[in-house]
C-alpha cells in the first residue's frame, strides 16, 4: 500500500513543523516545538545519534540546556506546509564562527528540555567536511529536505 | 594561525587556513561566494553577513578570523 499525497504532506508537516512553539503528536509521542539541527562530528544511524560538536566558539551543544537550546531552532526556515510529499528548508540554517572539527552530518530532533527527542537525520555518506575555528557553516535552501513515498 | 588545517577554496582555488564558508559540501573563501550565496548566508546570519562584509573589504586570515570573534563577543 502507498501513502496518500495528503497523508504523505500530514506526515512531513509533523516531521519538520515551522513552529516556534507548541507541540506535535505522532502516535503516543509528543514532541516540542521548535525543532532543532544539530551539527554532528560523527554519523547518526536510525539507532543512535552521532556526536555533536561541543560548545565552543559559535556553537551550543543542545546538551547545555538538556535540548532547550543548542543546534540551530528551525522555526521559520522551513515550508509552512509540504507539498506533493516533499518538503524543504526555505532559509538557510547556519552557523557562523564555528568551532574546528568535523563536520560529518546533521540531526533534527525536537526542544524538549533534558530528554530531547530524535527526529530525523541525513546519515551516510559523511560530509566529511574540515572546519577550522571561524569558519561559517551553512545548509543552503532546498537542501535540507524530507520525502514520503 | 596554529592548529590550523589549510583547506581549498573552490571558486579562487588557494589552499591556506583562512576562514572559510562551508556550504554542504562546497568551500568557498567568505569573498569568492556568488551572488547569490552571499545573499542566502546574508539573510540566514547576520553575523555571517558582517563576516562577509569584513572579508569583502581586506580582512583575511588571522585578522579576518580576530574580526569573527570580536563579532560574537558582541552578541
Amino acid at each position: 500500500m502507498a501513502k496518500a499525497t495528503s497523508y504523505a504532506n500530514d506526515v512531513l508537516d509533523q516531521t519538520l513543523p515551522n513552529g516556534a512553539s507548541g507541540t506535535v503528536t505522532i502516535g503516543a509521542t509528543t514532541y516540542t516545538l521548535p525543532f532543532r539541527l544539530i551539527f554532528l562530528s560523527t554519523l547518526s544511524t536510525a539507532g543512535s545519534q552521532g556526536t555533536e560538536w561541543a560548545t565552543a566558539a559559535g556553537y551550543v551543544n543542545s546538551g547545555v540546556a538538556g535540548g532547550a537550546t543548542g543546534g540551530v531552532a528551525l522555526n521559520g526556515l522551513l515550508a509552512t506546509a509540504a507539498s506533493a510529499a516533499a518538503k524543504a528548508n526555505t532559509g538557510a540554517v547556519t552557523v557562523t564562527n564555528a568551532p574546528a572539527g568535523t563536520w560529518a552530518d546533521n540531526e533534527v530532533h525536537d526542544s524538549t528540555a533534558t530528554t530531547q527527542k530524535r527526529v530525523v537525520f541525513k546519515g551516510t555518506p559523511s560530509l566529511a567536511k574540515t572546519v577550522n575555528l571561524g569558519d561559517t557553516c551553512t545548509i543552503a535552501i532546498g537542501a535540507l529536505t524530507g520525502s514520503e513515498v | 594561525m596554529a592548529d590550523r588545517v589549510a583547506t581549498q577554496c573552490e571558486q579562487c582555488g588557494q589552499v591556506d587556513d583562512h576562514p572559510k564558508v562551508h556550504i554542504g559540501l562546497v568551500t568557498k573563501h567568505h569573498d569568492c561566494l556568488s551572488v547569490g550565496e552571499a545573499a542566502m548566508v546574508r539573510e540566514s546570519s547576520d553575523t555571517a553577513g558582517k563576516v562577509i562584509d569584513a572579508c569583502v573589504g581586506g580582512k583575511r586570515g588571522p585578522a579576518l578570523l580576530k574580526h569573527i570573534e570580536s563579532l560574537h563577543k558582541e552578541k
